[in-house]
């Protein structure tokens, strides 16, 4: 298969994969809108139509089944039902994981047998009945029989399919009556039909099941399905004059239906849209290279101009001096905008939510309400990935732990159905997200407890714990509150994961909470990871950035300022015992043994501090962060690499690495 | 992977030893640039470099046979090779010509000093012996 049509398909599969959550989620709770159906049945007639292309033929076959049942919905011969909408999440999760699969490995191994029946029993349609049969029908019930519309696949590998359709009709008519057979086992030639289902209207004595097993158990049957007959259903399909006479063959798609949904389709509704392009993450971070290398041109050219300066008396080193300032400017712009490029509202992440959130509070017997507030803020699209984990974990824990049952809610006063708000917004140079319940809160006293019991803290540690510091042990690694441990959330990794996956993102987490009230989660982040505003400083003969935002403070001081405690040199700054770092040792002892104001550091990492000797400050920059390569991969104590403006290239320190330095940097 | 005479090969040197990698693993030749050293990483690991807006680290082939560092001289190479998905600098003394080998013999146990596995064989042409590296096992190497 070639590779870049995989990839766009997959793209495709994506974007048209949530279009059916966000509607199928939309279609349980609105009912049955027109225009919601209508949507739902082109992104399963697109997805049809791709997969086909691609050859795979099992998406191919349930993405048309879904189809048609959507068709009855849109026909009006089908009501939307809770139990449809779980059906169509069921195919839809199956999609899901057939996506997986071709990401993969190319081919799907997802079997399908079991959805496509389920499928095919909703969607047994009666076709329109001759008034003749019809007024059979209703004269066998009328002697007590049962009627039903049975509907039988026969198996792919199948080859005698006349002959099966033969047996099956003897079968059935031993033991009552077929009064409609389509197709016709007599009209069956020699020519195999892909997919054959036969359409059966039959009287009889039996139940429902006895019927169906018998069916499955005949020979070369791969379904079957059996439902029962209802007259009054008979009048409305009449209405249906576009009904296709032989609804189950599958040889063409339904007729008219390709038209129907060009028909349909909004005129200049698309239009609208703003007009995008898709470009790959790869193109764009080329783009974002280039423009780094730009960047580093740029400052040479800005060298070269003041240097011929004073060299030149010449008009055309005016000039080029003019040429090089508009060039600056355009280059800032440029970068800007490559930087924009790569941003993406976090709306692509926000609108996995709901579905799960949906699962999971019908699963736990809650009612929970999702609010989704500042969908259209902007992050960079690593972000958002990784973030993604951290947030669903959060929101799981917030259905499971935060929001009570909806008893308990009514007897504490509250709404039976608990809101669930996550909320997100740009604040300063941060993107802020919130994840907030209206649930029972966390209680300190309880999470104390826990932590006693599981040894995370010692007893006297416990009883000096103020309440904050008692509900933040829910960090800590091995903590769970949960009694007993649920598949939704607590399965020992917990709390502790979503914290380190976030500081790793250079943010950062906090917790504020209300017994009885809820629980409000603030994440901040960075607005990218790919560029951070860093401080350069000389240490050691090394220049190096440090990430601003792990700076809180820089202060001056002199040799004599630093003391020892248990041979360890610490600073005392506003009232707390700071220890004292270098990036070797050597940076220590000359701080130690200066008598002169040297800069120092105070950086933060989470609530830890610590002070960070340093020679020299540099100053500080916007930086593109580059990765080490995967030859030298993780080296301890380095975040990653950057090139200045002169086209050296410096190291970002790793915060996290000071405060677990055991020996410092060895070179 | 078989070394092969017809094959082209890049000679250089490494103190007064003679080596050569197949040309076609080699992206480019460039001149010493200034290396950023990189702390907490393996002793022949020199440092990273910037290749045209790309952070590259750089080996040095004189720390990776056991030998002292010495200072660069004019001379002094890095050839950039791509290895799997990764382009690496490895820093040599002196880069000589490109060649082919009349003959090439199965590597022995040790060459000059080194072991003989880092060697896919011994080129044999008109200047002398040439230990022909093999990059899979030199950059792959575990401490």
């Amino acid at each position: 298969m070639l590779t870049e049509y995989k990839d766009v398909f997959l793209e495709e599969l994506e974007e048209q994969l949530q279009v059916m959550d966000d509607c199928i989620l939309e279609l349980e709770r609105e009912g049955g809108r027109a225009e919601i159906v209508q949507n739902l049945f082109r992104a399963a007639h697109t997805l049809k139509g791709s997969s086909a292309a691609m050859g795979f033929e099992e998406m191919k076959r349930l993405t048309h089944q879904m189809e048609h049942l959507l068709d009855q919905v849109r026909s009006g011969a089908k009501e939307v039902t809770t139990a449809m909408a779980d059906l169509l999440f069921k195919a839809l999760d199956t999609l899901k994981l057939m996506k997986s699969d071709i990401e993969q490995q190319d081919h799907c191994t997802v079997s399908i047998g079991v959805i496509l029946q389920e499928l095919e029993a909703f969607a047994v349609e009666k076709p329109e009945l001759e008034p003749s049969l019809q007024k059979k029908a209703e004269d066998a019930l009328d002697q007590g029989l049962s009627v039903y519309w049975l509907s039988i696949s026969l198996a792919p590998d199948c080859v005698i399919q006349g002959a099966r359709a033969y047996v099956i009709r003897t079968f059935l008519e031993e033991w009552g009556e077929v009064m409609e057979m389509s197709p016709d086992p007599d009209e069956l030639g020699d020519e195999l039909v892909k997919d054959l289902r036969l359409s059966i209207l039959y009287a009889g004595s039996q139940e429902q099941q006895e019927l169906q097993a018998a069916l499955e158990g005949l020979v070369d049957v791969a379904a079957a399905a059996v439902k029962p007959y209802q007259p009054e259903e008979s009048g409305k399909n009449r209405a249906r004059e576009d009904l296709p006479e032989e609804p189950h063959s599958q040889l063409l798609e339904p007729a008219g239906t390709a038209e129907e949904l060009k028909r349909e389709e909004p005129p200049s509704a698309d239009k609208a849209k703003t007009a995008t392009v898709r470009v790959s993450v790869e193109r764009l971070d080329h783009l974002m290279n280039l423009v780094g290398e730009l960047v580093i041109d740029q400052t040479r050219i800005h060298q070269i101009e003041r240097r011929q300066r004073a060299l030149l008396r010449d008009e055309s080193v005016g000039d080029l001096g003019h040429v090089s300032d508009h060039l600056t400017r355009i280059i800032s712009e440029l970068q800007d905008s490559v930087m924009k490029a790569r941003m993406l509202p976090i709306e692509q992440l926000f609108n996995r939510f709901p579905r799960m959130i949906r699962d999971l509070s019908r699963h736990l017997g809650k009612e929970v309400d999702l609010v989704m507030e500042g969908k259209d803020t902007e992050l960079d699209r690593t972000l958002i990935e990784e973030i993604a984990d951290p947030l669903i974990h959060l929101l799981r824990n917030a259905v499971d732990h935060g929001l009570e049952e909806p008893e308990r809610r009514a007897r504490a006063g509250k709404p039976e159905q608990g809101t669930l708000t996550i909320r997100a917004a740009h604040e300063d140079n941060q993107v802020v997200i919130c994840v907030e319940d209206d649930g029972a809160g966390i209680d300190p006293e309880q999470v104390k407890a826990s932590a006693l019991r599981k040894g995370i803290i010692q007893p006297e540690e416990a009883a000096a714990m103020t309440d904050k510091e008692a509900v933040e042990l829910i960090f800590r690694p091995g903590f769970s509150t949960a009694q007993a441990v649920s598949d939704i959330s607590g399965r020992g990794v917990g709390m502790d994961i979503v914290r380190s996956h976030i500081e790793k993102l250079n943010g950062l987490i906090d917790i504020r909470t209300r017994l009885g009230e809820g629980t409000i989660f603030k994440i901040r982040l960075p607005l990218t990871l790919a560029i951070i505003t860093g401080l350069m400083v000389k240490t050691s003969g090394q220049t190096l950035i440090v990430p601003m935002s792990n700076i809180v403070e820089i202060v001056r001081v002199t040799g004599k300022d630093v003391e020892n405690v248990r041979g360890r040199p610490v600073l005392v700054f506003r009232e707390q015992v700071l220890p004292v770092v270098g990036i070797t040792n050597l940076s220590v002892q000359t701080l130690q043994q200066s008598g002169r104001p040297v800069p120092v550091l105070i950086v933060g990492y989470a609530e830890k501090r610590l002070a960070l000797a340093v020679d020299e400050l540099i100053g500080n920059q916007e930086i593109v962060v580059k990765s080490l390569g995967s030859y030298v991969g993780k080296v301890e104590g380095i975040a990653g690499a950057t090139i200045l403006g002169d086209g050296r290239v410096a190291l970002i320190l790793e915060i996290a690495a000071l405060f677990n330095q055991a020996g410092g940097f060895r070179y | 992977m078989q070394a092969d005479i017809n094959e082209q090969y890049v000679e250089f040197g490494v103190d007064d030893e003679q080596y050569a990698i197949r040309i076609q693993e080699i992206h480019e030749i460039i001149k010493m640039q200034e290396i950023t050293q990189l702390p907490n990483v393996k002793a022949y690991v020199k440092g990273v470099i910037n290749l045209r807006g790309k952070i590259i680290p750089v080996l040095s082939l004189r720390s990776f046979f056991g030998l002292e560092d010495q200072p660069h001289t004019k001379s002094s190479r890095i050839i950039v090779v791509h290895h799997t998905e990764d382009t690496v600098g490895i820093m040599v003394d002196r880069v000589s010509k490109v060649t082919t080998f009349s003959d090439i013999q199965p590597p022995p146990e040790r060459v000059g000093g080194v072991e003989g596995n880092f060697f896919v064989g011994i080129g044999i042409s008109q200047g002398g012996l040439v230990g022909i590296l093999k990059l899979d096992e030199v950059l792959l190497r575990e401490e």
